[in-house]
């Protein structure tokens, strides 16, 4: 009787761990002990004074915290699923989650594949130029290992979120094996990884002290080697040299200029001649030629393989040291033509009276400053562009990524497009009066205008808002076509006719 | 009759209490609280396993006269702290069940 009490017992005790069932069944044992010898009850006698193995193994169960189960079906419990949570886990998964995994997805994708360009750029290093800069090698050594390490940490990361969900949706509905899911999946993470194997661990501290080591004795050994901070492929420091050419007082003169990298300045200058200082590094010179006969200042490179995508010091331009070219045009000199082709650098043209100002850059801000001009067109492939004081008729400004920023600007016509970034437009108007038109066209970002005086006003973005404001209302727009495709509008002029 | 989860509620006080007042075994424990509140053995059991794996308890075997030796309960200061702990809780929530349901 008791044997069999205790066995049966100890079935239905089974989703216990072992000690604890075994805790259990030694009270039932006790406690047959006691009624045989100390109460003198036979063992039926005991077995009839308790519940039933089922039953006491139920309520043991569930002062264990377990739902119970084990019971006959028809005292089966439902297994609930809450409408409430599962309404939630649907809103949750399309308004957060379809955003969320591919944003924090993109972002491991894109950090994760810069590193591989990284690499390449650093293989690519030490046989482009022939030399070697060597402290830029450990510099970029050190800095690239800590860079896969962000990786793998947001690959982490991404799993996390990931196992947090499926977590969620499993217990949302119940699933039995939702431990087993969630420890496979924690095991795809490096931390995981690096807990299981102490040598890794070692290996990855290490790693990451002579990072940081290599890093810093790359940037002394710059400072020691060039005497500044250069992460140029090119082993080697700037070059200044200055050239000068005598111009007639009258003489009208036209600037070309087709250069790699450098940044650009065109300005006036209390000099007597043309001044052209440059900065360029030796292997790849610039070569400046004035002609007498056309009064053409053109500046040319042969050798442009120097692009700006190219360098690992673009990553830290603000430390690497970067060629320039510096205009001095007198002010007794007329310019016709100011023409600048560059893959990269900033430009700036200041202060000019001329025909047509002309400015393509692959890379790079442009900025002009009082200029009068009929012709002004600017492109650029990333970089914002900024007008301020100009007195023009056909303006057109293009960048593929940059905004367009606008202030005091006279002019008939403006196109103005940019795929992503503001256009911010302060105190425009128009030359001749009637049919002034202005065109201003963004992909992803704002237009702001304030101020804008002219008769025929084209606002397109897919992406931001409009506002459009003016100080003087008597100013009637002929026609005003504003539209967003994702943003507001707010027009705060009179027009006649949209 | 009274309700269940009422009762299994103050078990834990219930148990407490019962060897605040000195050491004893299972089985008697069970009695004691039987007595007064009708309560089954199976949902006692447990409770004093789980008492001491928190510590508010700890077993030693006492050697009996006339039969194996029986494994005794003692309580710790941790559960004499919780005792009074829960004692003065149950206290406040008689005042203010009836507090509540008399006015």
């Amino acid at each position: 009787m008791k044997k069999q009490f205790l066995a049966e017992l100890k079935k239905y005790l089974e989703p216990l761990n072992t000690s604890e069932r075994d805790e259990i069944i030694r009270f039932y044992e006790e406690r047959f002990e006691t009624g045989l010898r100390y109460e003198g009850k036979t063992e039926e006698e005991i077995v009839d004074e308790l519940e039933s193995p089922k039953q006491i193994a139920r309520n043991v169960l569930e002062e264990y915290g377990y739902r119970v189960r084990m019971v006959d079906a028809h005292e089966e419990v439902s297994n609930d699923i809450k409408v409430g949570s599962i309404i939630g886990l649907i809103l949750f998964d399309i308004f957060l989650a379809s955003f969320l995994v591919p944003v924090l997805f993109s972002i491991f994708v894109g950090v994760g594949s810069s590193l591989i360009a990284f690499i390449g750029a650093m293989l690519l290093l030490p046989f482009v130029e022939g030399t070697v800069n060597l402290p830029l090698v450990f510099f970029s050594l050190g800095f690239g290992f800590l860079w896969f390490l962000l990786v793998l940490w947001l690959w982490d990361v991404l799993i996390g979120f990931i196992t947090w969900l499926l977590r969620w949706h499993l217990e949302v509905f119940r699933y039995s094996k939702t431990k087993d899911v969630v420890r496979s999946l924690r095991k795809l993470r490096f931390q995981s990884l690096l807990r299981r194997s102490p040598k890794l661990m070692r290996t990855r501290q290490t790693l990451s002290l002579i990072s940081v080591l290599f890093i810093i004795g790359g940037l002394i050994g710059s400072v020691v080697q060039y005497g500044t901070f250069n992460f140029d492929q090119v082993n080697e420091p700037l070059v200044e040299e200055t050239y000068q050419f005598e111009v007639a007082d009258d003489d009208v003169l036209t600037i070309v200029a087709d250069i790699s990298f450098a940044n650009t300045v065109v300005r006036r200058g209390n000099v007597t001649e043309i001044q052209v200082r440059t900065e360029f590094f030796e292997t790849h010179p610039l070569n400046v030629d004035f002609s007498h006969g056309t009064v053409q200042l053109q500046l040319t490179q042969e050798d442009q393989s120097i692009r700006n995508w190219f360098r690992v010091g673009s990553l830290f331009s603000f430390l690497a040291s970067t060629p320039s070219v510096e205009i001095l045009v007198p002010e007794s000199v007329d310019v016709k033509i100011i023409d600048l082709t560059m893959s990269s650098g900033r430009v700036t043209i200041d202060g000019f009276t001329a025909e047509e100002i002309r400015v393509h850059t692959l890379n790079g801000t442009v900025s002009l400053d009082r200029i009068q001009a009929p012709i002004i067109d600017v492109r650029t492939s990333n970089g914002r562009i900024e007008l301020k004081d100009i007195v023009s008729e056909d303006i057109t400004l293009r960048s593929s990524n940059g905004k367009l920023v606008l202030n005091n600007v006279k002019a008939s016509e403006y196109d103005l497009s940019t795929s992503n970034g503001n256009i911010e437009l302060s105190n425009l108007s128009t030359v001749n009066e009637p049919g002034s038109k202005l065109s201003a066209t963004t992909s992803n970002g704002s237009l702001i205008l304030e101020d804008v005086y002219i008769y025929d006003v084209r606002l397109r973005t897919s992406n931001g808002s409009i506002n459009y404001t003016n100080t003087d209302l008597s100013f009637i727009l002929d026609r005003l076509d504003a539209h967003t495709t994702n943003g507001s509008v707010t027009v705060n002029v009179p027009y006649q006719s949209s | 009759m009274q309700s269940v989860q009422l009762k299994k509620g103050v078990l834990d006080l219930c148990v407490l209490g019962r060897l605040s007042t000195g050491d004893t075994y299972g089985y008697d424990i069970y009695q004691s609280i039987n007595k007064v509140l009708g309560i089954s053995e199976s949902t006692i059991y447990p409770i004093l396993r789980k008492m001491v794996n928190e510590v508010y308890l700890t077993t030693y075997l006492q050697e009996s006269p006339d039969g194996p030796p029986r494994k005794y309960f003692k309580i710790t200061k941790k559960g004499l702290e919780m005792y009074h702990k829960m004692y003065q809780e149950w206290q406040t929530l008689v005042r203010q069940v009836d507090y509540l349901i008399m006015r």
